[in-house]
């Protein structure tokens, strides 16, 4: 008997996921790539703000954050943000963040593998690369501290398309039930001595 | 005729399908796989729809599959791809040419020396295959026993790799340069003469005055402390015979009373 599994759907649980001996706590540098990775969203769906809310709603992370404005200032722990709020995130805020990347990278999966596929038509990836890095130039510029010399360098567009093309690969090797683990591991980079 | 209890759950995503086989003993509409059996791997190319390449195995191969790309996948979330796995190993996958490259060894091929198989995999592709292995990992329906490896943060020295080489050298190399030259310089440039004078034997330091102070002399008695009467203006003065002697002579002692006060 074969059955095919369905692939659209996770099954993870709704809260997760590091296993039983991680500890999802993430520094300075972790702050900021997991509001870049939300930026990212953003730029590649234009209605991405308001799916993350309703996505935060629904998977039940609505305890640890539990409306925009919340949202908003969990964000704001990024130190490169323009409306810097200071302190970190706790575990459940950290957690909830991670798995709403992982979840909207999942959602999000057919236009990560379109984005990354190296086949088709160049000119058109091309152009596909060309708008999210706008976009996400643009979210940049416009969230940011211009006065720090990392979001000074948005301003090249080289530079931007890089870190999207880093964004976007990070996102797509993101979604699924071990994403979580992965993006914890990655914005713990640097933590260990 | 297959066997009734044999259950398959395909994992299918456009570039790429898992199916994994097993005995188990759920119904039709919930199957569940509680003894694995084998897997199959089939990397598909859409845009063409031809098949790319497949692969099966036992238990082992999986565990080896698993415990190979997903390390590596975690290695690309932190954007730092490295090779997993070596020339030994069934698997192995390291960076190649803005993809990924595959190599598979069976231990069979491995005794007869023959070349492991290498297979290009680009980005999709393996986001897809590293998809439906975390899927049937994750699977509640499939008990594998398959742990997944553990992830953790890059140490700080592995994210100073993330900078290349000649802009990790550039600012020691730049500093160390500037000491040098500073030195060369400071060992071209003369001495002046007035420090290249020789320096005069130090003055033998004088002998510190005596102490001018009040001398005064005190009896304790029972009855209380009186003080003494010294006898002003005693001088001492040598015998001529011990002046020949050739023996040095001490100075004179002077014993008056200091502030100029007369003695009644």
């Amino acid at each position: 008997m074969t059955v095919s599994a369905p692939a659209t759907e996770s099954q993870q649980p709704a809260l997760p996921p590091f296993g039983s001996d991680a500890d999802p706590r993430i520094g300075r540098y972790g702050q900021q790539q997991l509001d870049l990775l939300l930026l990212t969203i953003e730029a590649i769906d234009l209605n991405g703000n308001e799916a993350m809310l309703y996505a935060l709603q629904k998977r039940g992370y609505s305890k640890a954050i539990p409306n925009r404005v919340e949202f908003w200032k969990r964000r704001n722990t990024n130190p490169l943000r323009q409306t810097n709020r200071r302190g970190g995130l706790n575990r459940e805020e950290t957690t909830a963040l991670i798995c709403l990347v992982c979840h909207m990278a999942e959602r999000l999966f057919p236009v990560l593998r379109q984005l990354v596929s190296p086949k088709g038509d160049l000119a058109v990836a091309d152009q596909r690369w060309q708008q999210t890095s706008e976009r996400l130039q643009t979210l940049v510029q416009q969230r940011m501290n211009p006065k720090r010399a990392s979001v000074q360098q948005f301003a090249d567009a080289h530079h931007a398309l890089a870190v999207t093309r880093r964004m976007v690969r990070a996102l797509a090797f993101c979604a699924g039930p071990g994403g979580p683990q992965r993006l914890l591991a990655s914005l713990q980079d640097g933590m260990r001595p | 005729m297959s066997d009734p209890s044999t259950q398959n759950l395909v994992y299918t995503l456009p570039c790429c399908q898992l199916q994994v086989t097993g005995s188990g003993s759920g119904q039709q509409e919930q199957p569940a796989i509680s003894d694995f059996s084998h897997f199959k791997l089939l990397v598909v190319d859409p845009s063409f729809g031809v098949d790319r390449f497949f692969l099966s195995g036992d238990r082992e191969r999986l565990e080896a599959l698993v415990s190979t790309l997903l390390p590596y996948a975690r290695y690309l979330v932190s954007g730092q791809p490295r090779p997993f796995g070596d020339d030994e190993a069934p698997i192995a996958i390291l960076p190649w040419d803005k993809g990924h490259r595959l190599r598979l060894q069976s231990d069979a091929a491995r005794k007869k020396n023959e070349k492991p198989v290498e297979l290009q995999l680009d980005d999709t592709e393996l986001a897809d295959v590293v998809y439906c292995l975390d899927r049937c990992l994750h699977d509640p329906r499939v008990s594998l026993g398959i742990a997944v490896p553990p992830m953790r943060g890059l140490r700080k020295r592995e994210l100073l790799n993330r900078q290349p080489l000649w802009q990790r050298v550039a600012a020691p190399l730049g500093g160390l340069s500037t000491v040098v030259a500073l030195l060369g310089l400071a060992m071209v440039v003369p001495i002046p003469e007035r420090f290249l004078q020789e320096e005069e034997p130090p003055v033998a330091a004088e002998e510190a005055p005596a102490a001018e102070g009040e001398y005064r002399e005190f009896e304790v008695t029972p009855d209380g402390v009186q003080e003494l009467e010294i006898t002003p203006e005693v001088e001492v003065t040598p015998e001529p015979a011990e002046q020949e002697g050739g023996v040095a002579q001490p100075p004179p002692i002077l014993l008056e009373p200091s502030g100029g006060q007369e003695q009644p």
